[in-house]
């Protein structure tokens, strides 16, 4: 009697720590970081070694599948802009005034030097769609108590098939993300810090993602300025406001 | 000496330059080239390459561009290299005004008109059909003054046509959308020779590889040319890509090739079946090794072109490239004597740039 109590108090607490579900932890990651429209002005911070390079580039996204950025510096990179529309990708050249298309494996290509690829840059579907979530534990990440879930690929064309990340109990954000590939290599180890909170959503306005292919590289994208009720004119999510 | 205070008190000034609605920037480039000759000895030029970009924009809907350069090279004696003609005079590279109007953009002057997904080979853009682009820098493109017309039709469809407005009245016309994963372009150009080319390219995704192509057909010789590419990226950031190019117009053996023709521009190529192999690997963020090869498979000759880029500091970049040809003497790249007015076929030439934008 005493060790069916002991077993049902064993159960029933387990089910209480666990009384949310990896997919509805995910949800609210979701719900986060999914925008229907918004304007950003970014700065991104390479570090390799101890040198450091910094471009600006300010973005428009419209929905999941729309997105438009231009990069204002440095003078090397300044004009180059990028268009994404549902899974195509186009980049624009000032100095030959030509729009490239990004395809096939180029995607996992550096972008702008960065230890993001076009890829990491093109990704805007929800996490549910493409995996299924597990809930496997709790930890705590720089004092901040976070559930840890994996996440599976359940279909084929994602750009990493697992991942596993640390989600803040109190806000829903992603603190932590690791990035596997099918053999189960880590690939990248990505950071979000600094959430802030634009009217009921939190926002990390600072990710870091290292390359792990990469020695002693790393790259921080820090958001100086979010609007996610900006109404971006639908005209910027054409390849014609590439060229313009 | 007075022309270098003159570069650099011009170099200096404008740097500083800067308003909301002008815009200034550009780049310096120094470029030291050594030139060795079959059992010869090396041969030294210093380029130095300013080039300013000056854009006005009054209004959100239309747009000035201004982009002078000047070359000025210090030599031991006459050398060819690519990209470097014009010296010691400021050269208008591109000018031109942009309005873009509700339905429609409209620019007029001298500005870059590049179709086609090719790399090495653009057979749908006549003015640059054939370029080194692993050996030349984007800038060294040849533009043209014109007046063109771009209408967006939907997000990423559209047409756009253009006319020349020098002596020579060519005229073209494209029509571009994008069907599922693949960029899709119909083009017409009338040559204003009597001749005509009717031209389709494409770029897209199959499974991993990126894919791209361009076919051209020619009204007046009936021929065709036609460039199939394709590129593909390992897990471990190894780039790889690959290009081939049939010239209807070229020839398969090197006897009959067509030099006149080829130095005229008449032509393309002097071959009929080109292929180019390119590599490349970011070592780190700021590093970049590239190898690109490119052989004439009709007369077995090549150019092989290693190139190491670095960024030095934020604004700062240094390019270490080399130049190897190989073939027989009487190929395309090992031109007979009689077709190499340099006198520098055959040799190898190393190149160390450094380039500072601003």
């Amino acid at each position: 009697m005493r060790s069916k109590f002991c077993i049902i108090s064993i159960m029933l607490l387990t089910s209480c720590a666990f009384a949310i579900t990896g997919e509805e932890i995910i949800n609210h990651v979701d719900d986060n970081l999914t925008f229907n429209s918004g304007a950003f002005e970014n700065r991104m911070t390479i570090h390799v070694g101890k040198e450091v390079r910094t471009k600006d580039f300010i973005s428009y996204s419209k929905g999941r599948d729309a997105s438009f950025a231009e990069f204002t510096d440095p003078p090397r990179d300044k004009g180059v802009k990028y268009l994404k529309i549902e899974d195509n990708m186009w980049m624009y050249l000032p100095s030959v005034d030509k729009i490239i298309k990004i395809s096939g494996a180029m995607l996992r290509q550096s972008m702008m030097g960065s230890d993001f690829s076009y890829e990491d840059a093109l990704e805007s579907s929800k996490l549910l769609d493409k995996y299924t979530a597990t809930l496997v534990g709790e930890e705590t990440i720089d004092k901040s108590p976070c559930y840890v879930l994996d996440l599976t690929a359940k279909v084929k064309d994602v750009t990493y098939y697992q991942r596993k990340i640390w989600v803040d109990k109190a806000t829903f954000v992603p603190l932590k993300e690791e990035l596997f590939a099918l053999s189960g290599k880590k690939l990248k180890v990505m950071t979000m810090g600094d959430v802030k909170r634009f009217g009921s959503r939190y926002y990390p306005t600072r990710v870091t993602i290292s390359n792990l292919l990469r020695k002693d590289s790393m790259t921080e994208l820090i958001t100086i300025k979010a609007d996610f009720n900006a109404r971006v004119p639908a005209k910027y999510f054409t390849q014609a406001a590439l060229t313009k | 000496m007075k022309k270098f205070f003159l570069f650099s008190a011009i170099f200096f000034f404008l740097a500083g330059a800067g308003h909301s609605q002008f815009q200034l920037g550009g780049s310096y480039e120094n470029d030291i080239a050594f030139v060795i000759r079959p059992g010869g000895s090396p041969t030294l030029a210093d380029v130095n390459r300013l080039r300013l970009k000056v854009d006005y924009d009054p209004g959100s809907n239309f747009t000035v561009h201004l982009e002078p350069r000047y070359y000025c090279l210090i030599k031991t004696e006459d050398i060819p290299l690519i990209g470097v003609t014009d010296m010691d005079k400021v050269v208008w590279d591109r000018y031109y005004a942009k309005a873009f109007l509700p339905l429609l953009s409209v620019t007029a002057g001298k500005q870059r008109i590049a179709w086609g997904t090719g790399y090495i080979w653009n057979p749908t853009d006549i003015f640059n059909t054939y370029v080194l682009s692993f050996a030349i820098t984007d800038e060294e493109k040849i533009n043209v003054e014109a007046v063109r017309l771009e209408i967006p039709l939907g997000q990423a469809s559209g047409l756009d046509g253009w006319v020349l407005t020098g002596p020579s009245q060519k005229k073209g016309l494209r029509a571009k959308a994008t069907l599922g994963l693949f960029d899709l372009g119909l083009s017409y150009v009338d040559r204003a020779d009597g001749t005509s080319q009717a031209g389709l390219d494409f770029a897209g995704d199959a499974w991993l590889f990126g894919v791209r192509g361009e076919v051209v057909v020619l009204s007046g010789s009936r021929q065709m040319l036609v460039m199939l590419g394709s590129d593909y990226t390992f897990d471990n950031g190894v780039g790889l890509s690959a290009e081939y190019f049939y010239n209807g117009l070229g020839q398969s053996r090197s006897a009959n090739y067509d030099w006149t023709s080829y130095y005229a521009g008449a032509i393309p190529a002097l071959a009929r079946d080109y292929l180019y192999l390119g590599t490349n690997k970011i070592l780190d963020e700021l590093t970049t090794v590239n190898f690109s090869l490119l052989a004439n498979l009709n007369d077995e000759s090549f150019i092989f072109y290693p190139s190491y880029a670095r960024s030095l500091a934020q604004n700062l970049d240094i390019y270490l490239q080399a130049s190897i040809v190989g073939g027989r003497v009487g190929s395309e790249f090992y031109p007979p004597p009689s077709q190499d007015p340099t006198g520098f076929a055959g040799s190898k030439l190393l190149l160390m740039k450094v380039k500072y934008s601003f």
